[in-house]
């Protein structure tokens, strides 16, 4: 227990904004759904992406960022309508660490930023989730696991639906759209509406409570638990939600806003970057349905 | 600065998908993309060719190189969020489309899903379209 008490004392003294620009690098060289097929962007973004992780010391130079920055402000502007949200994080995120940088304190104007821009994340995502009929009634989970092929584990294992019924579901749409039939009815079942609508009650919480920890000033003692319910957040939603490079992004912004008192927190963070990998590459809910 | 630039961008998403409907949710810096079943993947764009006021479906092969490299951006552009300068821009790309017979007006339809959460019912409505004259570009 001792030992790894240390262990965990050792990962958390590394410096958090040293590792959380790395860890931007390294996403921004390896997925490509942040680079994009557009060699215009492509070219820079890994490049300087490489050389901010080889040369020793680049990836704190404030100018790096601010070409980076320029890169996906022309990236994001280019493909404004039909880019994922999360891809403008991205944007705010390299703003940020570039105009922290041009700080002598930079390690708490990127932390407040960090704060910040997570809690406007979630705060965004929760209005929509008020705002969107879809959502409060249900319907958007109910949908997505009956027509998204992506969830096909979760709405084994949550709601007793095969592939085979995702499959039909979607050649059902596939003819309204085109017109074959006018209207179609979707194999359902009550116990996948039954869960996600639980699922759905447990987002809009999460996130809400995701915006507040992190919205509000510290002297709040509701804030203390803000990295535990990030870290929460992470290892549940991700394990289920395909959208890893994300993940990897708000972990690292996670990081980079822990405080010094927080070393445990901290190397929870950083020990979360692998596992976030393993959720890419090993299938978990695949293993966990077939046991149902 | 990178928090003022967010709420400025999320707002602006925000007034536009609820001040016109065209936009989905999902896009637009909004962080709608979790909350509705209007994403982009759930619309389609049906485009028709009208050749003496008889209205002839056009079959554009989305998953041809050519659509990849000329067609592609206006018509994801254009099904994220239909507006009538983005659907005339569409139009104008399709002229580079290749085919039999060239029609007088082409007539460009931007429609989502929408699901019936009791029922578990699908049918797609029209979020708008557009009719112009065709232009062919390519030879």
């Amino acid at each position: 227990m001792k030992k790894i008490q240390k262990l965990l004392d050792k990962i958390g003294s590394i410096e958090s904004m040293d590792l959380a620009l790395k860890a931007t690098l390294v996403l921004f060289l390896f997925s490509e759904w942040v680079v994009g097929d557009d060699w215009r962007f492509m070219a820079p973004i890994l490049t300087l992406s490489a050389l901010g992780l080889v040369i020793p010391e680049l990836h704190k130079n404030k100018y790096l960022w601010y070409v980076l920055a320029i890169v996906l402000f022309l990236k994001t502007t280019a493909n404004w309508w039909t880019q994922d949200n999360h891809l403008f994080v991205n944007l705010y995120w390299v703003i940020a660490i570039a105009f922290a940088l041009s700080f002598k304190d930079s390690v708490g104007i990127l932390a407040r930023n960090s704060r910040a821009l997570i809690g406007l994340v979630f705060f965004f995502a929760t209005i929509w989730k008020i705002l969107s009929p879809d959502f409060s009634s249900g319907t958007y989970f109910h949908f997505t696991f009956l027509t998204d092929s992506r969830f096909a584990e979760e709405s084994q294992i949550l709601g007793d639906q095969s592939r085979t019924d995702i499959a039909e579901n979607i050649n059902m749409m596939r003819k309204v759209a085109s017109n074959e039939i006018e209207t179609a009815t979707l194999k359902s079942n009550d116990s996948i509406r039954l869960s996600t609508k639980f699922i759905t009650w447990h987002t809009i919480l999460i996130e809400s409570l995701l915006a507040l920890v992190f919205l509000l000033p510290s002297r709040f003692k509701l804030t203390n638990y803000r990295n535990y319910l990030l870290l929460l957040f992470a290892l549940t939603t991700y394990l289920t939600m395909p959208i890893h490079s994300f993940a990897w992004l708000i972990i690292a912004m996670g990081i980079s806003q822990t405080h010094e008192k927080e070393k445990h927190d901290r190397s929870l963070f950083i020990l979360s970057l692998p596992i976030m990998l393993t959720y890419k590459f090993v299938p978990f809910m695949q293993w966990i349905a077939d046991a149902f | 600065m990178p928090c003022v630039l967010l709420i400025l961008v999320a707002l602006s998403q925000i007034y536009i998908t609820q001040t016109n409907g065209l936009l989905t949710p999902a896009k637009g810096g909004g962080f709608g993309m979790f909350s509705t079943v209007d994403k982009l993947n759930n619309r389609v764009v049906i485009v028709s060719g009208v050749f003496d006021k008889r209205e002839v479906k056009i079959k554009v092969n989305t998953n041809d190189p050519f659509f990849k490299k000329f067609l592609e951006k206006e018509w994801q552009k254009a099904r994220a969020y239909p507006s009538n300068s983005n659907l005339r821009e569409l139009g104008k790309t399709l002229g580079k489309l290749k085919l039999s017979k060239t029609p007088d007006y082409i007539k460009i339809q931007v429609k989502k899903c929408v699901f019936d959460n009791q029922t578990a019912s699908i049918a797609y409505e029209t979020v708008n379209e557009l009719s112009m004259p065709y232009r062919q570009t390519r030879k």
